[in-house]
């Protein structure tokens, strides 16, 4: 199953993810519509409606400002579905994490117990909101919202390579600033 | 291999799910005594408020059951069991055999020796029956009683109001100085009776029902402090204690719960328990009857059942509800805080944060208003995770403080030094 992924170094804390979640996710949507020309339809809407993916920012004195953005993270075992008193949240076949509003009670024992905090509960609705993985969308909207590319919808194999990638290249790019490094063939093994 | 599981609830649901994830080819029976399959039970004040019907609350139905190939026997007590000869006597006469027996009796409302607690009028709130038979009693102009300013008793008093609005007279009655007395602090206390009484609920704090006066109707509760309340229902909502009435006449280990180890293995060979009605020695608390613990408990039983060998890994104290559309979510140590731990309150318009610390860890935490750091903080506290410098950050507040506390991955960055 694909999930959405973080490269913290690339978040440069903009919201523009938050925006395109909550357009995505509001009434006046229409799908295969480029995202953003639902934004002023979406905008006077009433209740507003809510981004599913909220980005954080930490600073503290003596370290470099840190941005996230949170979104559920469709966990194996998730902790929010064993305490749904209702039955509103389910991890269907594929391994994503389901909620069906109409039969959240608002309680707020999944955002009690959510490691991310990526679950909350709208004030003005009374139920639950959590990233859906826009299932109406090509991919989900933060990813292809993100203009600095710090959110990567894949699989997890596909994300390990990557990584691997991202490795390959900082290291490149480490060799090269160095003063008299030399690229060395390491052959293949 | 025939399992049978007493007790229709998240525990016994969840036990027959685990193991039949693993050993398809179990034999399955949950034999329960309620006439409604798996249902919401902290939900039923909605069938109270008239926002749901019954058969909405039910999560899993009979099909359900019936697809993962688990057998059901409702609406049937189970009166014995034999561990020598591992059979369960049924209500109907019947005998069942099993291999593996799981107790999942749940709990039972208290009901407290108060002069007069017979009358008609006098309610419990523990099952989609009890909440039918209540909602028929409770109409415009209704003058309701809760005893117990709980969980429950709260949601009754909020259900009773959401529905009939200020033409009905909701009073609360507590023995402690304020609601929610388990999960909160005597200032996050206050807060709660302030948003109650903006909401027109009557509390009366500090005090008790010695008695109910009436024909053969409820018509007064008298309280220790010499006050007379007119009523004409009542609630009685002051907790539940584990339902242990089978294990203990077939002579298991019992202390307050069925003792069990966090295998969840009683004290009898194949007998396990689980849920509201287990009580895990070493763990604190150990009588812990809220749903997620059932859920992971009844996992737990059903795994080991199924021949993995899997621990119960424990939950603290925890309790999250919305009373009025205010988040009030609580767990861990809160109240006294423990001798030795530091206690760091943030206040706001309407909001509440208490945290309490000890050496790095998060023991414990109370939020009012507010819900956004709840799930790092619980885990912090559920996990038992050492926080580097928990002190300066609890201390400095710093902006996007707590909502990253729970992120292991930005609390290595924090705790590495910076140049």
């Amino acid at each position: 199953m694909k999930r959405i992924y973080v490269d913290l170094a690339r978040c440069m804390g903009c919201k523009t993810c938050e925006l395109a979640c909550a357009v995505v996710h509001s009434r006046s949507r229409r799908t295969a519509a480029p995202i953003m020309h639902d934004l002023y339809a979406a905008i006077a809407e009433e209740p507003a409606p809510a981004p599913r993916v909220r980005v954080l920012g930490v600073s503290l004195e003596h370290y470099p400002q840190i941005y996230m953005p949170v979104q559920c993270r469709h966990c194996e075992k998730p902790p929010c579905v064993a305490a749904c008193v209702t039955g509103a949240l389910s991890r269907d076949p594929s391994g994503k994490v389901e909620l069906r509003p109409e039969r959240c009670i608002g309680c707020r024992m999944c955002v009690m117990v959510c490691p991310y905090g990526a679950i909350r509960v709208h004030r003005r609705l009374g139920v639950a909101i959590k990233c859906d993985l826009c299932p109406q969308e090509p991919i989900p909207a933060c990813v292809s919202a993100c203009p600095t590319k710090a959110l990567i919808y894949a699989e997890e194999d596909e994300l390990l390579k990557l990584k691997h990638g991202k490795v390959a290249e900082r290291l490149g790019e480490a060799l090269t600033l160095s003063p008299g490094a030399r690229l060395v063939d390491l052959g293949s093994r | 291999m025939e399992v049978v599981i007493v007790g229709g609830g998240i525990a016994g649901v969840r036990a027959a799910e685990a193991l039949k994830e693993w050993r398809e080819d179990a034999d399955v029976t949950i034999v329960t005594r309620e006439g409604y399959t798996l249902y919401s039970r902290p939900a039923i004040y909605e069938v109270l408020s008239g926002k749901k019907a019954p058969e909405d609350l039910v999560i899993h139905g009979p099909g359900w059951f019936r697809s993962i190939g688990i057998s059901l026997i409702e609406r049937v007590e189970v009166e014995s069991i034999d561990p020598d000869s591992k059979k369960v006597r049924l209500a109907t006469g019947e005998y069942i055999k099993y291999d593996k027996l799981v107790l999942a009796t749940g709990s039972k409302p208290i009901r407290p020796p108060i002069e007069g607690v017979s009358l008609r009028g006098i309610h419990g709130f523990y099952t989609i029956d009890d909440a039918l038979a209540l909602a028929r009693e409770i109409h415009r102009g209704s003058r309701v009683l809760v005893v117990g300013a709980g969980p429950v008793g709260l949601k009754v008093a909020e259900s009773v109001i959401d529905r009939y609005g200020s033409s009905v007279e909701v009073t609360v009655v507590e023995k402690l100085d304020r609601p929610l007395p388990r999960f909160l602090d005597p200032e996050a206390g206050r807060l709660l009776a302030g948003i109650l009484e903006e909401h027109g609920v009557k509390l009366r704090l500090s005090t008790s029902v010695v008695r109910f006066e009436g024909e053969d109707r409820l018509e007064a509760a008298v309280l220790d402090n010499g006050e007379k309340l007119d009523c004409d229902v009542a609630v009685i909502a002051v907790g539940v204690s584990p339902d242990t009435g089978l294990a203990e006449r077939a002579g298991l280990a019992v202390s307050r719960g069925i003792l069990v180890n966090p295998r969840m293995e009683t004290s009898h060979p194949d007998i396990y328990a689980a849920g509201d009605v287990a009580e895990v020695k070493g763990y604190d608390p150990p009588v812990n009857p809220v749903w997620p613990v059932a859920y992971e408990q009844g996992s737990v039983a059903g795994l080991n059942i199924a021949g993995i060998k899997f621990e119960y890994r424990g939950f603290p104290l925890m309790n999250a509800q919305t009373i009025f559309g205010i988040p009030i979510i609580s767990f861990g140590y809160v109240y006294p805080p423990p001798p030795g731990s530091s206690v760091k309150v943030y206040k706001g318009r309407g909001e509440y944060v208490k945290v309490v610390a000890k050496e790095g860890r998060v023991l414990g935490a109370i939020l009012i208003g507010i819900e956004d750091a709840a799930g790092t903080l619980f885990n912090l506290v559920a996990s038992e995770t050492v926080v580097p410098g928990l002190n300066v950050i609890l201390e400095s507040r710093p902006k996007g403080f707590p909502e990253f506390l729970g992120h292991s991955d930005l609390l290595r960055v924090l705790s590495r030094r910076w140049p």
